[in-house]
């Protein structure tokens, strides 16, 4: 809980930065959907007996990419705890995993979450996906890639608060 | 075995009453829709606006470094433009005097035709297709209003009005589309019209031109006001490719858009437009 506010009002910056700062930087103004990487990161690597926080933070950035890129309230929202149920099923077979076979699941899961996401949201905007699927493959490309970053980022910061719990047990 | 199936149906009964409260949290959203997103873009348009400044700062500054073989062609073009423009300019000098009363009376009925509203970008959405501008209904901006720079290039037409904020469909949106005619300075040739479709992603492209029409790179295109919704002879691009295909009942044409949503703040909204009929 005690992380769940610094997590949303990340989301909520995000968000701004990647509709504001970034379209002008990146080429064709394709910009990685920061607030989706970071919430499907915190899906992915929390805690099972803690789900209330990963429900909080689903429903957080749903909410911050409906104002911003959805016409109506729910596509992001839905589309999301969609993704949610599908990454906590496949933890019952993750269980325990890691190293390669960890990061491998992390890689198929996003990609199926992020076209479905991108899916869902263009859906709703009226632009047919077919017509452009270069343009969703660098979205894919782009996406991956800060996804990766955030994958390595979240098992460093593990990793060191394991560190630092075993310290005090010592 | 009894213990676990009242686990298990508890898990269920919890999803259930999970699922209502979203539902009823996204119903609620919905009906207060224009209040909710009136209300976080207020909150979030002053660090929208300094990170849009600080992005196209940010741009300016890696612009020579990233593109500096496009400079470099663009520099040859715009020298190649500049001795054509030159020669012209002499010809055009001669007619200058003939066409200076027509001018005037141009001048004049153009500047009082439209009344606008100067509002500034907050957010870009290049993907789809859409604009966040910074002023909404308390600045009488209703929808179908079109939007263009101090240059009078057409960027797009507002979709969505909020209390202080307005969501603008721009030219480059897949759902746009621009009737749009080619600026020839021959009055005697029959205009070529055609529509400027959106491709996403900032492109357009230039659709449904008679196949017997000659069009060819370089050519300028104004909107020609077919549709109601942009007044005449706003700049929308100029023609960068044609195809033509026999099989086709249209030709088509690539067409490189003046506007530039990445590095533009300020726009004018037209508020007072109306196509006579």
């Amino acid at each position: 809980m005690t992380k769940l506010i610094p997590i949303i009002l990340l989301l909520f910056v995000v968000t701004l930065l990647q509709m504001s700062f970034l379209p002008g930087l990146m080429p064709f103004g394709i910009v990685p959907n920061l607030a989706f990487v970071i919430y499907f990161c915190v899906i992915f690597f929390e805690d099972p007996s803690r789900y209330q926080d990963g429900l909080m933070v689903t429903i957080a950035a749903g909410f911050f990419l409906d104002v911003f890129f959805s016409p109506m309230f729910g596509v992001a929202i839905g589309s999301l705890l969609a993704i949610y149920a599908l990454v906590k099923v496949s933890y019952h077979f993750l269980n325990d995993q890691q190293g390669p076979l960890l990061f491998f699941s992390f890689v198929i899961l996003f990609v199926i979450g992020i076209v479905a996401y991108s899916a869902a949201i263009e859906y709703a905007t009226g632009s047919p996906i077919i017509g452009n699927s270069a343009a969703l493959l660098v979205t894919v490309a782009y996406n991956l890639l800060a996804a990766c970053l955030g994958f390595y980022g979240y098992q460093i910061s593990i990793r060191r608060s394991q560190r630092t719990k075993q310290l005090k047990l010592l | 075995m009894n213990l676990y199936l009242k686990k298990q149906h508890s898990l269920v009964k919890n999803i259930v009453v999970l699922l209502i409260v979203i539902l009823v949290f996204i119903g609620m959203l919905n009906i207060f829709q224009e209040q909710v997103r009136d209300s976080v873009y207020r909150i979030s348009a002053p660090i929208s606006k300094s990170f849009l400044n600080a992005s196209s700062n940010l741009a300016g500054f890696f612009e020579p470094f990233l593109h500096a073989k496009e400079l470099m062609q663009e520099n040859q073009t715009l020298q190649q433009q500049n001795q054509n423009l030159a020669a012209q300019v002499a010809l055009l000098e001669e007619s200058l005097h003939q066409n200076q009363a027509l001018g005037q009376l141009a001048q004049n009925t153009k500047a009082d035709s439209f009344t606008t509203v100067a509002v500034h970008v907050i957010g870009l959405d290049a993907v789809n297709g859409l604009m966040l501008i910074d002023k909404g209904s308390d600045s009488n901006i209703t929808d179908s209003m079109p939007l263009i720079s101090a240059q009078k290039v057409v960027y797009g037409k507002v979709v969505k009005v909020y209390k202080g904020f307005s969501q603008v469909l721009l030219i480059s949106s897949k759902q746009s589309l621009v009737n749009v005619k080619i600026q020839d300075a021959d009055p005697t040739k029959a205009p070529i019209y055609g529509a400027i479709k959106g491709s996403g992603n900032l492109g357009v492209y230039l659709d449904l031109v008679s196949t017997d029409a000659e069009i060819k790179p370089g050519d300028v295109l104004v909107t020609s006001a077919l549709e109601g919704i942009f007044p005449k002879d706003l700049l929308v691009g100029s023609i960068t490719a044609s195809t033509k295909n026999d099989l086709q009942p249209f030709q088509t044409a690539r067409v490189q858009a003046y506007f530039d949503p990445q590095n533009t703040e300020n726009l004018f909204v037209i508020t007072n437009y109306k196509q006579e009929k």
